[in-house]
């Protein structure tokens, strides 16, 4: 058992993926805050201890490539694990451009709990 | 020493005077005649009634003709008078010598009328000439045998702006002639058709060439005649004259149709336009050059008669072409008119004609004029465009599809999500004999199906990551063979065509999807008939590496089928996604959307041949990997 549980932040602009995976996540033992996008995103990094990012790719206001190098540019050491559902404003394969710009790890929507659980804590144990 | 010369006993005067050829007269200081000669005695009427009478009153008409003042002279001046004169009595001409004598006057005279007349007609000749040399409308200029102009015409002097002067002395050769040939080359003075009748002692006729006339201060065209002139008995020409006319307006006319007559093959040439004037009273034609060229024909074989050009034109569309000319002839203003024709290669080439008709004077038709214009390549380029443009269009709609269904995707996945993730959760968190368990693993296999979906559509979006390798196509379908055929009903034959390939960049998986989404859609056509479906892939040697106009080798994997084939409207939207003729729940209508999609972000194309109850092909084309050493050559080349 872990002494205390990891922080997860997870950047959606999707309230019903935010509430789904948020039950996840505790599920799975872990604590959960939020942001609905990129600037949200950066706040929550300031204000508290991030383990993990699942960072979406596709946001309103600050698109998620944006944020990703950001966050990379000031948060050398973090993880993040980009979604995406695909991209819909052109034909270049976005989790692609993530991996390029520094994600850890890249899931496609659509995944179930166990997927999730399973890609977020290889990630953790690689962050440690 | 003068020694006096003794004439021979025999030989007194008077047997001398008797013998000359001369009339001999002797008259005394008196004038009365003394003595006639037998020739002068038969030269006159009663001839020796004239001795011992006067001269004057022997021959009255003495004293008033020109003769007179000589005879006075020489008895008066006691010298001898030469004259030769006319003598009008009798009309003719005489040379008289009158020698004075000690008492008197020896008069010897002779008829000279005839060499008069032959010397008269000699100078009458010679002033003719001189009038036509000064009068004549062409120029002659002699030259001796060394070629230097020694005389010329009041025209020659006109044509060639130069005085009679300026001409003297010139040879062929002066290079201020500035001589040219009708090609625009410079005459050197060998060529100079003076100097050739010279040296070759022939008559050179009708050459034409251009001098430059210093008064006018311009080119004039002469047409040259040169004749060599011979002294009797002489073989080489001891001059020659030259005679030529000014046919610069001419020249210039000719010139001008002839550059004129270039000038209109050359644009019938460019525009790839003939043209044929017809006479219908004969039924013969007279073609442009170009038309020999657009039908293929050589001029020096081709009689351009009403069946020999029938008999050029393409089997199907003789009738037409005949009728057209039928219409013609009866005076029906004809229509512009599109046929075939095959040349001698076999080459077919499409020719679109106006004719405009001849009338007599009563309005009868007698012909026509018509233009010929090869419109092959142009009909040929007009269809291209137009698929081009329906290809852009259907690009066109197919792009803006994949983004309205990439964007449905993503937004589906977003919406998935949260059912695969929290009824997994639900489900893990039951307890294990619940019955809420089976009923979450509906929800989870309904929402697995809805991804699998999602991923389709993606893939027709080109939004899924492709892993491209270099693979061997043929090999990759050998591999999937056994799964396609246990993916067919047993009543539908497959057969393979697969030659040996050169590799093709692409993704394995992808391609695996796109055969199999072929195979279906080939074995739903089919259905439960039985029927054949042909897988082959070559290396194409058909029109799609030529358009494209590179290096580029194309593989071309077709999978056909003897099914139900398709309607035009149908095949119009085949590529659409959720474009289906399934039945409601048995099809997806993503299938061929996704093998399009796949296709287009592999570089290749589809074609599509689909005749309804006959069967479909559909033939995919992927670009070839470039052999090794392709790009070398072309450096070293």
């Amino acid at each position: 058992m872990r002494s205390s549980p990891e922080t997860i932040l997870v950047v959606d602009d999707d309230a019903l993926v935010q509430t789904a995976l948020k039950a996840v996540l505790e599920r799975g033992g872990y604590q959960v805050v939020q942001a609905a996008d990129g600037n949200a995103c950066l706040a929550q990094l300031q204000q508290n201890k991030v383990d993990l990012v699942l960072l979406d790719i596709l946001m309103p206001d600050k698109e998620g490539i944006e944020t990703l190098i950001e966050m990379k540019r000031d948060y050398p050491a973090l993880h993040v694990i980009a979604m995406s559902g695909g991209g819909r404003r052109s034909k270049s394969d976005f989790l692609a451009i993530a991996k390029k710009f520094g994600a850890d790890a890249t899931i496609n929507k659509g995944f179930g709990a166990s997927e999730i659980l399973e890609l977020v804590g290889t990630q953790l144990r690689r962050a440690a | 020493m003068n020694k006096p010369v003794r004439l021979p006993p025999p030989l007194d005067a008077i047997t001398v005077l008797e013998s000359s050829t001369d009339n001999v007269y002797l008259v005394d200081r008196e004038w009365r005649i003394t003595y006639m000669n037998r020739r002068a005695v038969a030269e006159v009427a009663d001839g020796r009634e004239l001795v011992d009478m006067s001269l004057w009153d022997a021959f009255p008409d003495l004293a008033t003709s020109a003769f007179a003042p000589g005879l006075r002279e020489a008895m008066a001046g006691r010298r001898a008078v030469e004259m030769e004169d006319y003598y009008p009595a009798w009309g003719k001409w005489f040379a008289a010598n009158m020698l004075p004598l000690a008492d008197g006057l020896a008069v010897f005279f002779r008829e000279t009328t005839a060499r008069r007349q032959s010397e008269e007609a000699l100078i009458a000749s010679e002033e003719r000439f001189r009038v036509m040399f000064e009068t004549l409308t062409q120029g002659v200029v002699y030259q001796d045998r060394n070629n230097v102009v020694i005389d010329a015409n009041p025209a020659a002097q006109r044509i060639l702006g130069l005085s009679l002067d300026q001409l003297k002395g010139r040879s062929s050769a002066d290079p201020r002639w500035r001589a040219v040939d009708t090609d625009g080359n410079g005459i050197t003075g060998n060529e100079h058709p003076a100097r050739i009748a010279l040296t070759t002692g022939r008559t050179v006729r009708g050459y034409v060439m251009g001098a430059f006339n210093p008064q006018r201060g311009e080119m004039r065209w002469l047409r040259v005649d040169a004749v060599p002139q011979f002294r009797p008995g002489e073989s080489e020409p001891y001059q020659v004259y030259a005679l030529f006319s000014d046919i610069t307006e001419q020249h210039l006319a000719e010139e001008a149709l002839r550059k004129s007559r270039a000038h209109l093959a050359a644009a019938q040439r460019v525009a790839c336009v003939g043209s044929a004037q017809a006479d219908f009273r004969t039924d013969t034609w007279e073609w442009s050059e170009e038309c020999y060229r657009i039908y293929g024909q050589d001029r020096a074989t081709f009689i351009p008669t009403r069946q020999n050009i029938v008999e050029l034109v393409y089997p199907d569309d003789r009738e037409k072409f005949l009728r057209d000319i039928e219409e013609s002839r009866r005076g029906i203003d004809a229509k512009p008119l599109e046929y075939r024709i095959v040349r001698p290669s076999g080459e077919i080439r499409t020719i679109y004609r106006e004719v405009e008709l001849f009338r007599d004077q009563a309005g009868q038709v007698i012909g026509g004029v018509a233009t010929k214009q090869d419109v092959t390549d142009i009909r040929a380029a007009a269809r291209q465009r137009e698929d081009l443009q329906k290809q852009l269009l259907h690009a066109q709609r197919m792009d803006a599809l994949g983004t309205l269904a990439g964007g449905i995707a993503h937004d589906l996945n977003n919406t998935l999500l949260p059912v695969l993730a929290l009824s997994e959760l639900v489900q893990s968190s039951l307890p294990a004999e619940d019955p809420n368990r089976e009923l979450l693993d509906v929800v989870r296999s309904a929402a697995d199906k809805a991804r699998g979906l999602v991923r389709q559509v993606l893939a027709f979006s080109r939004q899924e990551p492709s892993d491209k390798r270099e693979l061997d196509l043929g090999a990759l379908l050998r591999e999937t063979m056994p799964l396609l055929r246990a993916s067919v009903p047993a009543t539908i034959r497959i057969e393979e065509e697969i030659e040996a390939l050169p590799p093709v960049l692409a993704d394995a998986a992808q391609l695996h999807q796109v055969v199999l989404n072929l195979i279906t859609n080939a074995a739903q056509a089919i259905g439960e008939d039985s029927g054949k479906i042909t897988i082959s892939a070559h290396l194409s040697h058909d029109g799609l590496a030529a358009r494209s106009g590179d290096r580029q080798r194309w593989i071309c994997l077709s999978v056909a089928d003897t099914g139900c084939g398709m309607n035009e409207s149908v095949r119009k939207r085949m590529f659409e996604p959720f474009f289906t003729t399934k039945a409601a729940g048995e099809g997806t209508g993503l299938g061929l959307s996704v093998v399009h999609g796949i296709m287009t972000d592999h570089g290749g194309s589809i074609q599509v041949s689909s005749q309804p109850r006959k069967g479909t092909s559909v033939d995919l084309y992927l670009p070839a990997v470039p052999e090794r050493g392709m790009y070398a050559r072309e450096a070293e080349g």
